[in-house]
């Protein structure tokens, strides 16, 4: 009699194919990675951050576009043309901006390093700079969805409530690609920001605190060099809490002093346009100098 | 076309300051199942993270599944599977959402990574728990998930680091059993590191001992336990009849000295043989024992 038995174990040779391309592995990483980070697949308590500083960025939107839609543009035309100006809007986001950096962005890296699946991640294929792009992509698209996206709706609302669609879009023509430039440059500094402290520890909050702690460490400095040393508005470089949303501005049009006459964002206080792009061009290179030296294949 | 050897390591050196982790060690593996037996410390962990290619060695070459680690890391990482020792699962991911997402970063497309998530976690008998978050596991699970994402992609050889490091002996013995099935039953070759000489004796074709960074015994399993089963028999009266029993009797059997001879035996059969001969040829046996250290002994001595 045959001695023969059967093995159900429901495991085969894989016999599909096996892309060992960068590229999938990158968008891999970056979706799961902004998954968690947004609380997807994880308890709704996960999701009050991310979901809730999003509503806030979308908040003056919502609110000027609906006192449009409730006043009516009879009442409406007789409020200035656009009741927040764009390179405004950043001022009034700012802290969803630098909350999500603070708070979101160390999601995505942090815990990697804290339950040591980093190193499962490099036994496969994937290269160390392979996951630094993976993060910075999980990091930078969400933020720029409360960069840009806010913005995108104002305008469209503002086309939509015009007496004179054609005719907005057509003033407004300029600010479509500074609106996108803008929120890019914001979303690109501010997440290699986050990151590059992220990469500093294992703890989240660690790195939330040493986030804010940055920003305000800076800001004091710059506030004593420009206000008790009266230094000028270029000393207000060493102030990184708002490097990006200054060069955004500058790139959208000045706000205008009216609106803008008590804020930080004030247009005749802010640095030079082009020590701005020097500075944020320098943030961005320390950044990614400290995530390349954090993340660098150390033994092989 | 013959294929590579899982593993050859030439002359491989490895320093950390002034502690030598792999200090020459020479040594080629391609059995179905291979243990790297050692204390904490010998080095076997840096040889797997070398073979791994993620430790660059001082001086040596290893190549893998014919592949050089020096030039050809990721390609080698990629028909790879690879378990650490060290806790290294998210515990807030379920172990289906784990191993997918290693199935993905190992280059599967998604379609192809839920169903391998699917099939390798019924084959470590996780299909019941794939949906529950990794930090409710207990630690038995949690190895059988760093088993089943280092199978995910089915690589040609597994490599896995301590994976009964922890474990209870129920939970050890079950992990016991699945690796066996791997390299048994799934045709995987795997390379396990312990320092338990029983866990390599359970799951292991072939053994290779670690000392201080060196390669101190290197053989099959199966033909040492072949090699050692020699037998000393002491007897009252002269020898001479017994011997050429046995050898009538098929048995290789050779003269010590008048009172002593030396009996190679196969199984316990030839054991029953020798007892019944001597009863037979009535030739008194004195003492029975082994000839020369048995397959433990030499192990443990390999050790140190």
């Amino acid at each position: 009699m045959s001695e023969a038995r059967i093995h159900d174990v429901r495991y085969r040779p894989y016999e599909g194919e096996i892309k060992g391309s960068p590229r999938r592995a990158v968008g891999s990483m970056a979706r799961w990675s902004a998954m968690r980070a947004l609380g997807a697949r994880r308890p709704w308590t996960a999701k009050v951050v991310p979901v809730g500083l999003a509503l806030i960025a979308f908040g003056p939107a919502i609110t000027v576009l609906g006192v449009k839609a409730l006043l009516g543009t009879q009442i409406t035309q007789q409020l200035p043309g656009d009741i927040i100006p764009f390179a405004t809007y950043y001022q009034l986001i700012a802290f969803a901006i630098l909350a999500y950096a603070a708070i979101v962005i160390p999601e995505t890296m942090c815990p990697d390093r804290r339950s040591r699946v980093l190193d499962l991640y490099l036994s496969t294929a994937m290269s160390p700079r392979e996951y630094v792009v993976g993060k910075v992509l999980a990091s930078a698209v969400p933020l720029l969805a409360v960069t840009t996206l806010p913005l995108v709706f104002l305008y469209v609302g503002n086309v939509f409530f015009s007496d004179d669609p054609f005719g907005y879009v057509g003033d407004h023509l300029r600010e479509i690609p500074a609106i996108l430039f803008g929120g890019i440059l914001i979303a690109l500094v501010y997440t290699l920001m986050g990151l590059a402290v992220a990469s500093l520890t294992s703890r989240r909050a660690f790195a939330t605190v040493g986030f804010v702690l940055m920003l305000i460490v800076t800001g004091l400095i710059g506030g004593v060099l420009r206000d008790a040393l009266n230094l000028g508005p270029n000393s207000r470089l060493v102030n990184l809490q708002f490097q990006p949303v200054w060069l955004a501005q500058k790139v959208i049009g000045e706000a205008p002093a009216s609106i803008a006459q008590d804020g930080p964002l004030q247009r005749f206080d802010t640095p030079d346009t082009s020590l701005l792009i020097l500075s944020n061009a320098i943030i961005i290179v320390v950044c990614v100098a400290v995530l390349a030296l954090r993340y660098r294949r150390s033994d092989a | 076309m013959t294929p590579a050897p899982a593993i050859v390591v030439q002359g491989a050196r490895r320093s950390y300051g002034s502690v030598v982790a792999l200090d020459d060690v020479t040594v080629r593996i391609d059995a179905p199942a291979t243990g790297l037996l050692g204390r904490n410390g010998a080095g076997k962990s840096t040889l797997m993270k070398a073979i791994l290619g993620l430790v660059r060695l001082d001086a040596g070459e290893i190549e893998v599944l014919g592949q050089d680690t020096r030039t050809a890391g990721d390609r080698i990482r990629r028909r790879i599977g690879y378990a650490p020792e060290h806790e290294c699962l998210p515990p807030e991911l379920t172990a289906a959402d784990l191993v997918r997402h290693l199935a993905e970063l190992r280059g599967l497309s998604r379609t192809d990574a839920i169903r391998r998530a699917s099939e390798v976690l019924f084959a470590v008998g996780l299909e019941e728990e794939r949906s529950r978050v990794i930090g409710s596991f207990s630690l038995g699970m949690r190895q059988r998930v760093k088993l089943a994402q280092a199978l995910v992609h089915a690589p040609d050889l597994i490599i896995l680091d301590e994976p009964t490091n922890g474990l209870d002996p129920i939970q050890r013995s079950e992990m016991l059993e699945v690796i066996r099935r791997v390299s048994q039953d799934l045709g995987v070759r795997v390379l396990i590191s312990s320092h338990i000489l029983d866990d390599i004796r359970r799951t292991c074709d072939h053994v290779v001992v670690m000392r201080q960074g060196s390669v101190t015994l290197n053989r099959p399993l199966a033909a040492a336990a072949g090699e050692t089963d020699v037998l000393r028999a002491e007897t009252v009266a002269p020898a001479a009849p017994l011997i050429s029993g046995l050898v009538a009797a098929g048995l290789t059997c050779t003269a010590i000295d008048e009172r002593t001879a030396r009996i190679a035996i196969r199984d316990d059969g030839d054991r029953d043989l020798v007892r019944d001969t001597a009863a037979a040829t009535g030739v008194g046996l004195r003492r029975l024992h082994p000839d020369g250290p048995s397959i433990e002994e030499e192990l443990l001595e390999a050790i140190g």
